[in-house]
Parts: structure tokens; C-alpha cells; sequence
């Protein structure tokens, strides 16, 4: 199975992540699914690993769920980590999505999460397109590969 | 899941080490950091305990143009091989889109072997996944060592669903058969896209047989 974003919705979503890391002077933002892929992301040029912060903010965020469950709770809608430098928060949003955000000291997490719970609520439901027809079909589009190809090659080094 | 993003050009892919403890699914994923350059290849994140077990998973964002006019990011995962961890392993196989089995080859590791298989097939049942819907290979690891069943022991053990799968010998500590699996379950993955964008049929071809493929 897959998901498709359209141009139009990763530019909406694109837009409000954009805004966001702005409003609150975030290094990076990022929207990712429960899988850990990133939908959207911006970042400040000098950022870099933010494939690594999806995965590991998605795989922390989702295994609190059972631990929400434990006492009582559906699940926890957002984590703040806290550090001297960087902090990290993440806010669930709907559609089982995640808005992830690394800011400085300099940034005040209050209103990150103001922000942050703001931009959820105008993200609603991001609509990825599973469907090949219909109202949701994604854009027709035919991929190819050369079969007799390799995806990955090993690094060729100098004989000396 | 596979994740399209027509603006960007990009079509991300989750690929899973799946496999018992101590069975060589990190050393596999340290070896691809290792070949891969850096060009196509991210940080290596691993999540240890103090004796170098896997605690939470390891990650290695990967990408590849083997696509064309998109590039394809395959974010490839490890699972914590250790019993206690299960609920570590649903985690990281949700939105799978392909696995790599990794099989200990030694007799004495045969039971956990097989255990493993079935706890793989228990956790993505609990997802309403079934194997048979994932592109998925079996990596007989460790043939380096003495005490190792033969390659159709394993097979007759592991590769016995109703469609088999293609399986390869592998010592991933020196890095024999590591980039070949890699390249192979990369393709059968895309393969299975395309066909499914193409709606030509969810099916991929039932392959038992492995073309050897140079490093």
C-alpha cells in the first residue's frame, strides 16, 4: 500500500510548517506519519540529520501510547524533552501524524507549544491520496526502474 | 507505507531487519554505512545498551536514483532481537514496505531461528498484514562458522510459505552478501510499487532462484 501526496496539499501543509518555524525561531520542523517518514519539513540551512530526528521522535512518541493506556489515557497528545541547548516537542495531530520541533534555548517552549498546537489544529486531517480513482485519486504517473540496475553501489576507492 | 511527494520528487520506502538475537542485523546495517558513499547515505543512528545490544532499533537513512526523475529514500531499521522487546518490534514494523530475515546459521540457534519467523509473522498478523503482501528475503548468516546447518536445512526450515522466497548466504561481519541483499530486497520492493501504481497486479514474481551479483 501506498500514500501520495499532491503538489496542492504538500504546498498547504508546507506552508503552515513553514510559518511555524518561523513563529517560533525552531531549527527545524518537521510533520512525520507513524512510520517515521517525513510528509514536510523546514529547516534552517545548516540543520541536517532530520531523517533520523523523524524516525526516533515517531518510534519515542508512538511507544508512549502504551504506556497512556496504562494509566488510563488514549494516548498522550505531546512530549516536550528539555535540554540546556535543544529541546525537542512533539505534538500529535490528527490522522495519526506528528509535528516535531527542535528550538534553542532562545525560544520559549510555552510558546512553542502554543504555536505548535495552533498549527495542528490548521493541519486537520493531511490528505494523502491512496486511491487510483475516484475524487482522491492520486496524479496519474508511470514510474520506471532498469531492472538491471543496482539501487546502491559500494563506494569505489583509489588504488595507491 | 510508501510515501509519494510529487512536489518534491521523492518516494520514501521503510525497509526491516527482522531476525533473532545476536543473528547479525546491526553488523549488516554497519556494513552498508560502511560501502555505501556518503552521497547516497545518512548518519547511522544505533540504540544500544551497554553490552551493545540493540535497545530500541538502529536507523540509516539511505538514497538511491534508481528511480527515474525521483529520488527514493529507503529508511532502513533494525529490530531489537531480544524476546523481552516485542512491543519495540510492532513499532518499528508498522508501514513496513519490505524485510530482510536475517537466520543465524548455526545449528544451535535453529529453534530461535524459527521462533523468530513465526514472531514475525504473529506481529504483522496483529497489523492485519500478512507476509505473503511484503516483499521479503531470507539472509543465512554467519557461514563462516563451523557449526552451521546447510543451505536447504535453513530453506526447509524458513522458506516454507506457500511462495518461496529468495534466500542468500551471507557473513555480514566481513560484509559478503550484505550489499547484494540489500540491492535485491530494494528491487523487489520497488518492484511490487510500481506494479502496484500500475495496477497491473499486487502480486510480485514468485522468485526462488538468486542471480549472483557481484560487490
Amino acid at each position: 500500500m501506498f500514500g501520495a501526496l499532491t503538489e496542492q496539499e504538500y504546498e498547504r501543509i508546507q506552508r503552515l510548517v513553514a510559518d511555524l518555524l518561523v513563529q517560533v525561531e525552531a531549527d527545524a520542523v518537521l510533520l512525520c506519519d507513524r512510520g517515521g517518514n517525513i510528509v514536510a519539513q523546514e529547516c534552517v540551512s545548516s540543520y541536517k540529520d532530520e531523517d533520523n530526528i523523524a524516525a526516533l521522535a515517531s518510534g519515542a512518541f508512538f511507544a508512549t501510547v502504551e504506556m497512556a493506556r496504562l494509566v488510563g489515557e488514549t494516548e498522550f497528545r505531546s512530549m516536550l524533552h528539555q535540554g540546556e541547548r535543544m529541546s525537542i516537542y512533539m505534538e500529535g495531530t490528527a490522522g495519526d501524524m506528528l509535528l516535531v520541533i527542535v528550538f534553542d534555548k532562545f525560544s520559549n517552549p510555552g510558546l512553542v507549544k502554543l504555536y505548535a498546537r495552533k498549527t495542528s489544529e490548521q493541519l486537520g486531517i493531511v490528505s494523502l491520496c491512496v486511491d487510483q480513482v475516484g475524487e482522491n485519486a492520486m496524479p496519474k504517473e508511470q514510474f520506471e526502474f532498469d531492472e538491471n540496475a543496482q539501487p546502491f553501489t559500494v563506494i569505489q576507492r583509489n588504488k595507491s | 507505507m510508501s510515501l509519494i511527494n510529487f512536489s518534491r520528487k521523492e518516494i520514501t520506502f521503510k525497509l526491516v531487519y527482522y531476525g533473532p538475537a545476536l543473528c547479525g542485523k546491526t553488523t549488516n546495517v554497519e556494513q552498508i554505512h560502511k560501502a555505501i558513499p556518503p552521497e547516497n547515505s545518512g548518519k547511522l543512528t544505533m540504540l544500544s545498551t551497554q553490552q551493545d545490544r540493540t535497545l530500541y532499533f538502529d536507523f540509516l537513512p539511505l538514497r538511491s536514483q534508481i528511480i527515474k526523475g525521483y529520488v527514493s529514500k529507503f529508511q532502513v531499521y533494525t529490530v531489537p532481537g531480544q524476546v523481552i522487546y516485542n512491543e519495540t518490534r510492532k513499532l518499528v514494523l508498522r508501514g513496513v514496505d519490505g524485510l530482510i530475515f536475517v537466520a543465524d546459521s548455526q545449528w544451535s540457534k535453529m529453534q530461535e531461528n524459527v521462533e523468530s519467523f513465526a514472531n514475525l509473522e504473529a506481529n504483522l498478523r496483529e497489523q492485519k498484514v500478512s507476509l505473503d503482501a511484503i516483499p521479503y528475503i531470507l539472509q543465512y548468516n554467519k557461514r563462516d562458522l563451523n557449526d552451521v546447518a546447510p543451505v536447504h536445512y535453513l530453506d526447509y526450515m524458513l522458506n516454507q510459505r506457500a511462495k518461496g522466497v529468495p534466500s542468500m548466504e551471507a557473513v555480514a561481519t566481513r560484509g559478503d552478501g550484505v550489499l547484494e541483499a540489500l540491492n535485491l530486497i530494494s528491487k523487489r520492493i520497488l518492484t511490487k510499487f510500481i506494479q502496484a501504481n500500475n495496477m497491473e497486479t499486487m502480486d510480485i514474481p514468485n522468485e526462488v532462484s538468486v542471480p549472483s551479483e557481484g560487490r
